[in-house]
């Protein structure tokens, strides 16, 4: 601080005094504030559209990037080894164009990779993986039914998919990925899974 | 086209040349690299996959590429990577901050510039008051006369989760002060149960000893950590500048002031001259989090730091020993919509070891918020409470006013704000908009602080984003406590000459304006880039300026008093840059640079320092408002800085890192300017800077890096602050270790 270097000789009685904030005065700040505050809130609802709540942001890179990786602990039967890979996706879901996005120049073996969009009224699912996106899964059961006894790896995302016929199923905890693996639901498609992959998810028996 | 400030010997840049230059270096690199889609997530491992942290929640824990604002997020990671030896060192790493060091490990920090305003002023009035700093939410606010006592940290590096900083004027979304923006520090917090241990050693030149430690451990929803942080540093120097006689001087005996005083009083304001920071502190963490939606933390902490840096006016010399120690706790709670924080911080801090300058203060910070959610609509509102206690009755004589303000000294900030946000064009557009109402005691005035933000998302790999926000600071003890007598002199019988400096408690707050537009884009998945135009508009800057004198009545006694009060400026600040930051990743080569090129003017500035009614002679026609309409380039904020930092993994146990920092030619401008007025003392050229640092990391068992790294390897010894140390090349050596 700027601090005399000089002694000072005799100083007046000079003290400033501050005002005081008693109980009543607090408390009459606090009300102007709020009331303050209601005449804000009231422009700002006026003034600006509303608000919705602050959504979680998911990183659906990492969706598509383990469907891909699917590929490579599934076994197929020969009839799927040929033609293009196709994944199917049903319902609006980012992971479709992150799937379109990074499988863009990948195959499965010499399979070119197809990214299709489905309807949930189609009437065949004709692909080996199948993602259901949450906003799909209450259509779960009719979609199982539908690929029954077909080799079609059924992909969800929402909790407890895999035990109504789900074969992997995403869940989110802790904000990470989990993969719920229903074995069985795999196997009677006619499907193999790698141990690995075993290895890292969450095994569902019914 | 406007050309910025150019520079003695450098090429006129101009905003659109600079645009033009970084979308060419942009499209260049994506053309040059035609690689397919094989992003970071395609080098990992299944398992490594799962552990990717998929979500990130709007505001707490913001997207970058989605953020409305212009913000940075460093990690802990590149911190170390980088070797950096602080948190202030390692702001270097961000775009758009200013960081210069002064002594072995203080450093003076602005963001975008915008210092040394007014020109010409005590240190104390040129401190950073506009930035935010804070430790998981919890406001690092030095009162005292605005900004952060930087040592004063409780928590260093081995802390740092990561450092979010946001540029620009955010009070609405982070209260006061969030002037010209924010830096927030997040701790870090155990990732999985069990054992968590962190430690940090370095050592080198300059005896330069930084040790830090964590200890932790998690079961289930608890956790604990308790950290400990030691900083020694020495000088790279033991002279001193004095201003008076514009030379560095070896230890004097004394030191002759402004108006030739001669002050003894030197091995007690300077008992270590070679000293430039001793700091040590503990922390406390503990965390309960029973699930996702309810969190409880709460952390203690106590510190104990003494440094010799720039930041206190004492009339000789720009370092003064200041000292501090202090201890706070902080209380964190989120219970699904609602999120509370109480922080309690006090202690005893001393800004130069004269006689008068220490005082104790105590802190209380509380705010609430609750997010009202319903279908599509939501409000945050929130309330919040700050109380600052600043007392120097205890150490100085108030009679005489031998303090800095002698009283017990409240500031006192309500906060009410509402926050929004609506997302529409199937979340393509996303509007954000947030308000606050500040009411202080002094000035018993309510002000405003808001921000409209919006992004739009042309598709997932560019985004647009504009910003219109204005921010206030909060008032200073300085501001509107100061008080002392400087001279008493008895000029007659029975009359005396006083010369007092005051606050002033109606003063304007310094406020800022400004208009932000930027984009972000993923020009391929191994290259980012971030641009932002910003316009900047601050006013209502004060400083101590010579006013009406008048006569009181002491008893018997006449006193005739030339006051200098903290009075407004009609001076306006405007600011307006472009900052590119680009980001390129691919397998084992990391490049970040990043270039602000701005302009700062400085408006109606007059270097006079009395009113029109003051007793100075000429005081009608040379006062602080006889330069109205004049305009010129703010000197002391660079035309030009940035940086980079390149790493490169060379095996997975050798990582090498280079980073660099870069500002142009700046001129201080110091209160002995305009006292000795003769052209030459208190002008200070700071000479462009190029600062070079390496760091090479070897982890020989896995979580034991032991490393080597260079400071400053060109050796480039200028001074980057007025009248302060020369900076010279560093090298340090030590380990890290992490379980």
């Amino acid at each position: 601080m700027l601090k005399p270097l000089t002694d000072k000789t005799s100083l007046p009685i000079f003290k400033r005094t501050l005002p005081k904030l008693d109980l009543l005065h607090y408390f009459l700040l606090i009300a102007r504030s709020v009331n303050k505050f209601l005449f804000c809130a009231a422009l700002f609802i006026l003034v600006s559209t509303p608000c919705v709540k602050a959504q979680d942001e998911i990183n659906y890179a990492v969706y598509a990037n383990i469907i891909y990786r699917f590929t490579k602990y599934i076994d197929w039967p020969d009839d799927r080894k040929s033609g293009d890979f196709v994944i199917g996706i049903v319902g609006n879901s980012p992971v479709y164009d992150e799937l379109v996005s990074f499988t863009a120049n990948k195959t499965v073996g010499s399979q070119k990779i197809v990214i299709k969009k489905m309807s949930l009224s189609a009437s065949s699912y004709d692909c080996c993986i199948l993602f259901l996106s949450d906003d799909a899964s209450k259509n779960l059961k009719k979609i199982v039914a539908e690929t029954e006894n077909t080799p079609t790896l059924i992909v969800s995302e929402g909790k407890g998919l895999a035990l109504k016929g789900a074969c992997i199923n995403f869940i989110i905890a802790d904000e990470h990925l989990k993969l719920e693996i229903n074995k069985t639901n795999i196997e009677k498609r006619d499907l193999n899974i790698a141990t690995e992959l075993l290895s890292l998810g969450i095994i569902v028996r019914e | 086209m406007k050309t910025l400030n150019p520079v003695p010997g450098m090429i006129k840049i101009t905003i659109k040349q600079a645009f033009t230059f970084f979308a060419f270096i942009a499209i260049g690199i994506s053309y040059a690299y035609g690689q397919s889609d094989t992003t970071k997530l395609d080098d990992l491992s299944l398992k490594d996959l799962l552990n990717v942290k998929i979500v990130s929640v709007s505001k707490s824990a913001e997207s970058l590429f989605d953020a409305p604002l212009s913000a940075s997020v460093l990690t802990k990671e590149e911190i170390r990577r980088a070797g950096c030896t602080s948190i202030m060192e390692a702001l270097r790493l961000v775009p758009g901050i200013i960081v210069r060091e002064q002594t072995n490990g203080s450093y003076d920090i602005h963001l975008r510039g915008m210092d040394n305003v007014p020109p010409n002023a005590a240190f104390d009035l040129n401190a950073n008051t506009t930035t935010l700093v804070m430790i998981d939410n919890r406001p690092i606010y030095n009162y005292l006369r605005g900004g952060t006592f930087w040592e004063t940290l409780p928590v260093d590096i081995n802390d740092v989760e990561k450092i979010e900083v946001v540029r620009g004027p955010a009070a609405a979304l982070y209260g006061p002060n969030a002037v010209n923006g924010v830096i927030n520090i997040i701790t870090r917090q155990i990732k999985k149960d069990g054992l968590y241990i962190v430690a940090n050693n370095k050592q080198g030149s300059l005896n330069t000893f930084i040790n830090n430690a964590s200890v932790g451990y998690q079961q289930n929803k608890w956790g604990i950590i308790a950290s400990g942080n030691y900083q020694g540093r020495n000088r790279s120097q033991t002279s001193y500048f004095e201003f008076n006689r514009n030379t560095w001087l070896q230890q004097p005996a004394y030191f002759l002031s402004y108006e030739n005083d001669t002050a003894t009083n030197v091995k007690q304001r300077y008992p270590n001259p070679g000293l430039a920071m001793d700091k040590y502190a503990g922390n406390i963490f503990l965390n309960y989090h029973p699930s996702e939606k309810i969190k409880f933390d709460l952390s203690a902490g106590i510190q104990h730091s003494v440094v010799q840096k720039v930041s206190n006016e004492n009339e000789v010399t720009p370092l003064s020993t200041a000292s501090s120690i202090s201890r706070y706790i902080d209380f964190r709670a989120n219970i699904n919509g609602l999120s509370a924080q109480f922080s309690y911080n006090n202690g005893t801090q001393v800004t130069d070891y004269d006689p008068g300058n220490k005082y104790d203060f105590t802190t209380f910070d509380a705010s609430i918020e609750y997010n009202f959610t319903k279908g599509n609509f939501s409000l945050k509102p929130g309330l919040g409470y700050r109380l600052a206690v600043y007392d120097d009755t205890k150490y100085s004589d108030t009679l005489d006013e031998t303090g800095i303000f002698n009283t017990k000294a409240k500031l006192i900030t309500q906060t009410a704000s509402l926050r929004g946000e609506y997302k529409l064009l199937k979340d393509k557009l996303r509007l954000v908009a947030a308000l606050s109402a500040n009411e202080f005691n002094y000035p018993d005035t309510t002000y405003i602080s808001y921000e409209f933000a919006a992004t739009y998302k042309i598709n997932k790999k560019h985004l647009l984003r504009a910003v219109y926000s204005t921010a206030s600071r909060s008032p200073t003890i300085f501001d509107d406590y100061l008080d002392q007598t400087v001279t008493y002199f008895q000029t007659g019988n029975k009359t005396f000459s006083k010369l007092e400096i005051d606050g002033n408690q109606n003063l304007k707050l310094l406020t800022e304006n400004m208009l932000e537009i930027g984009y972000r884009g993923i020009i391929n998945p191994w290259l980012n880039i971030d641009v932002e135009l910003f316009n900047i508009l601050g006013k209502n800057y004060n400083t101590l300026v010579d006013s009406r004198p008048y006569t009181e009545l002491d008893g018997t006694d006449t006193v005739h008093v030339t006051p200098a009060i903290s009075t407004n400026l009609p001076l306006q600040l405007v600011q307006h840059g472009i900052t590119v930051s680009l980001s390129y990743s691919l397998m084992k080569l990391q490049i970040k640079p990043f270039i602000t090129v701005q302009q700062t003017r400085i408006k109606n500035y007059s270097h006079f320092i009395n009113t029109p009614d003051a007793q100075t002679p000429g005081a009608e026609q040379n006062n602080i408002y006889s330069a109205m309409g004049s305009i010129a380039t703010l000197k002391s904020t660079p035309a030009v800085f940035g940086g980079a930092s390149v790493n490169y993994v060379f095996s997975p146990k050798i990582n090498v890192n280079i980073n660099t920092y870069y500002y142009t030619e700046q001129t201080y401008y110091h209160l002995s300017n305009i006292l000795f007025n003769d052209g030459i003392r208190g002008i200070d050229n700071i000479n462009a800077k190029l600062i070079v640092n390496a760091n090479i990391e070897y982890e020989p068992v896995k979580g034991l890096r032991i490393f080597c790294s260079g400071k400053n390897i060109l050796n480039q010894t200028s001074r980057e602050f007025f009248k302060s140390d020369v900076i010279p090349f560093m090298l340090l050596a030590g380990f890290n270790f992490e379980l």
